[in-house]
């Protein structure tokens, strides 16, 4: 449907506002950018947030309420920008990890923020409400290698977090403090991106050994099944996973330019992901980041290291 | 000097590597097609200066011109390359070498893999895992102190 220019380097990732109405992108180009649809349904460049990272960012997060934007960066800070008359702020740039932050994710209700780095570590930043001040509550140690991304369950409350140690932690309150509730072995390599589907019921990982595993969760503290895994459909590292709310329909950016579109079936009593389609050279360049809109089914937009931010409809 | 990983590493007589009259031909023949093939991929890496001996990568054969391989159609490019000592700590190093001037000299459609020679390295599984990932390497190529080290041996050496 559109191809966003204006990032002078790779983007990493995208994420759309709760809305629908808004895609924010970010780069190694150091800046995040906000693209917005008119009413004739055209897309367009809205905003750019720069001079607060100095390095790449990584990846970005919007809180439920789309008022707030939270940014990973490698420069080892997240910041948090909050929208005023529609002009976005830094309010505030959370300092702990030692080095590149990877990833930033809000849980559902908009209190708590999760962030992970190069620095094995998973901190959790409880938000303040009435002064959007954020304070770390807990600080999350297990992973041997660096820890790629972080998701919150969609209905529970415990997170899970990806790994180049090949494996998959979750991580839940326990007590009075946050620990590791389980630890998976599914991937032979590097775990790049997890994604559930709407109602949390089913967990999907992909990774560098470029195989889709499907997980079913077990409890509500974050104990999960290997239900079914498929291998041998993409050819280089796959690299994001994304579940689309609206039409349980699952897609993949991969280092083969390409995206795919899964669909979750049965094959006896075993729920299992097929394909569905491929878009080959969907960028001229690896999709690092695919995303499914929150609002209107099938529309999903996608980031590659040709500088491009694309919007596509799959019908 | 400083203790060196390999005090007395085997020097070789740098390849000459011919080109059939064909070859040359289409080389200089701009209506010709052209492709990319696998020695002017060499050429473009041999002189890489290693980062603990005044030498090329090329004269410690820890690249050779039959360790590349280039398909110009599919977009796909390997290359291998050999530590001089099996312990060699700069192995990482030397790849993310191998990995920069390559992006910088050939179009960005070319998908990559740059790896150590199986059986050549301790910790193969380790070094060739961060050399593949895209992540790490750009996290690298933001370090500025480590891109010293790069541009010095990446600054050719004299014939």
């Amino acid at each position: 449907l559109a191809t966003l220019s204006g990032h002078s380097e790779r983007v990493w990732h995208c994420a759309w506002a709760p809305n629908g109405k808004e895609l924010g992108s970010c780069s190694a180009d150091k800046t995040i950018r906000l693209w917005g649809v008119d009413s004739e349904g055209k897309w367009g460049h809205r905003n750019t947030l720069e001079d607060v990272h100095d390095r790449t960012v990584r990846s970005i997060a919007w809180s439920p309420t789309g008022r707030m934007l939270a940014s990973a960066s490698f420069d080892a800070t997240t910041a948090v920008w909050l929208r005023e008359d529609g002009e976005f702020n830094c309010i505030s740039q959370l300092e702990g990890h030692e080095n590149e932050v990877k990833c930033v994710a809000w849980d559902k209700s908009g209190s708590l923020l999760a962030t992970c780095s190069r620095d094995k570590s998973v901190w959790i930043w409880e938000v303040d409400e009435d002064d959007d001040e954020f304070e770390c509550i807990s600080v999350l140690h297990g992973h041997a290698q660096d820890v790629k991304m972080v998701a919150w369950h969609p209905e529970h409350s415990f997170l899970v977090s990806a790994s180049y140690d090949d494996t998959i932690r979750s991580w839940s309150e326990q007590g009075d403090d946050w620990a590791c509730s389980a630890s998976l072995q599914g991937h032979k390599s590097t775990v790049w991106s997890v994604c559930f589907n709407a109602n949390g019921q089913y967990m999907v990982s992909v990774g560098d050994d470029c195989e889709l595993v499907l997980w079913e969760s077990s409890s509500p503290q974050g104990d999960f099944k290997e239900l079914s895994r498929l291998a041998g459909v993409h050819p280089r590292t796959i690299y994001h996973v994304d579940w689309c709310p609206k039409t349980g329909l699952i897609a993949t950016a991969a280092g083969d330019d390409a995206i795919r579109v899964f669909e979750l079936t049965a094959t006896g009593d075993t729920p299992a992901l097929s394909l569905l389609h491929t878009q080959h050279g969907a960028h001229s360049s690896d999709v690092n980041c695919v995303k499914w809109s929150p609002s209107e089914a099938g529309l999903l937009a996608s980031a590659g290291d040709d500088n491009a931010l694309k919007v596509w409809k799959f019908a | 000097m400083t203790d060196l990983i390999n005090p007395t590493p085997e020097i070789y007589q740098a390849a000459k590597s011919a080109r059939t009259t064909m070859e040359l031909e289409a080389e200089l023949n701009d209506d010709l097609e052209d492709p990319i093939d696998a020695l002017e991929v060499y050429n473009i890496i041999r002189g890489i200066k290693d980062p603990e001996h005044p030498n090329s990568l090329e004269q410690l054969r820890v690249l050779q011109p039959d360790h590349v391989e280039i398909d110009d159609v599919k977009n796909v490019l390997s290359v291998r390359f050999t530590p001089t000592v099996p312990h060699c700590s700069m192995t990482t190093l030397i790849g993310l070498c191998i990995r920069v001037k390559l992006n910088r000299c050939l179009p960005p459609r070319f998908k990559t893999d740059v790896y150590v020679t199986p059986g050549s390295h301790e910790q193969e599984t380790a070094v060739n895992k961060q050399l593949r990932d895209k992540e790490r390497v750009a996290a690298a190529l933001e370090n500025n102190n480590l891109m010293n080290v790069v541009e010095k041996c990446l600054t050719d050496l004299e014939e």
